[in-house]
């Protein structure tokens, strides 16, 4: 039962997420993202309804060095429609590591509430020639089903994330998601590097 | 054994049920009470609960706002307006701009017309 417990933990607190980078003014939010090159944790506060800032700290499992910084989340566009939403967001990070560290990203993505497409982007960059990287994902989900409001609601996600420098630069990673109200957990299989995937998001 | 785990389990739930239950009937009646008037908001971009439960910490911050029921399902929420209070549409297209989403349809029904 130790065992298990061990491995949930290191699996959810060791392991990307997904849309919905800025909440609500006032908001607070907390994602963990963890898979085999890094475990990450953000907390971050909605300024504006386009406009969020937090802190991220990320362990870079393929170096050791830990990252801490501050991240800020921007809504570059929403299109709000009667059955579905689309949106385009920047993230960006500057912060420490051994050396200075910063990242930028895009994120798109368009749901309705059958079906889901997500595009992200990320490049790092970094006086440490190692660390700078660029990577991007493209996924797709379906729900099996229709929750209610305050029910839990579950979908079917499969991703494919390129990434040009590694070795292994085409990677596959189905996904289950599930939330309920403010909770989200999302657990997936890379089946190229064979290693487990755990997201979660929390908002206050 | 099975016998006896089903027994308990049974007895074990039953009265959260009935409490739940209870409950429920209890929060509605008391806002029920408290509410005069109900307002009938049409979301675009409410697609899922997480969008749903920003428009409802949204709203239920605001001081005329007793209640929030969403069905994303009609892509609607339900505010139930406190006793000699109101909220205008220029408050409601606010707050739903506020949360990031935009007003559809706005529909104010009173007491009498709930009851119909």
């Amino acid at each position: 039962m130790t065992r298990y417990l061990c491995a949930f933990l290191i699996i959810f607190f060791s392991a990307p997420v997904f849309a919905r980078p800025v909440s609500y003014p006032g908001g607070w939010t907390f994602i963990t993202e963890n898979d085999d090159d890094e475990n990450s944790a953000l907390m971050h506060y909605t300024i504006t309804t386009r406009t969020a800032v937090g802190y991220r700290t990320a362990y870079d499992r393929d170096s050791g060095e830990l990252f801490n910084g501050i991240q800020m989340n921007n809504l570059i566009k929403r299109w709000n429609n009667p059955g579905s939403q689309a949106n385009i967001y920047v993230e960006s990070a500057l912060g420490m590591a051994e050396r200075p560290e910063a990242f930028v990203g895009l994120k798109t993505d368009w749901e309705n509430r059958r079906v889901m497409i997500q595009y992200d982007n990320k490049m790092t960059t970094s006086p440490n020639p190692d660390k700078r990287e660029f990577i991007q994902s493209a996924g797709a989900g379906v729900a099996p089903h229709l929750a209610r409001s305050g029910e839990i609601q579950t979908w079917l996600m499969f991703h494919v994330l390129h990434q040009p420098e590694d070795t292994k630069n085409w990677q596959a990673v189905p996904m289950l998601r599930v939330y309920k109200n403010v909770l989200l957990f999302e657990g997936g299989y890379n089946l190229t590097t064979k290693t487990p995937v755990a997201n979660a998001i929390i908002r206050f | 054994m099975k016998k006896i785990a089903l027994i308990i389990a049974l007895m074990t739930m039953s009265p959260v049920t009935v409490y739940a239950a209870q409950e429920n009937t209890a929060v509605a009646m008391s806002a029920e009470k408290m509410t005069d008037n109900v307002v009938h908001v049409g979301i675009n971009g409410m697609v899922c609960d997480f969008c749903a439960q920003s428009l409802k910490k949204v709203f239920l911050k605001e001081e005329a706002v007793s209640t929030v029921d969403i069905s994303l399902e009609d892509k609607m929420i339900t505010l139930g307006v406190k006793k000699g209070q109101t909220i205008d549409d220029a408050t409601i297209k606010k707050l739903v701009l506020h949360a990031g989403y935009d007003v559809s349809t706005i529909h104010h029904m009173n007491e009498t017309q709930t009851k119909k």
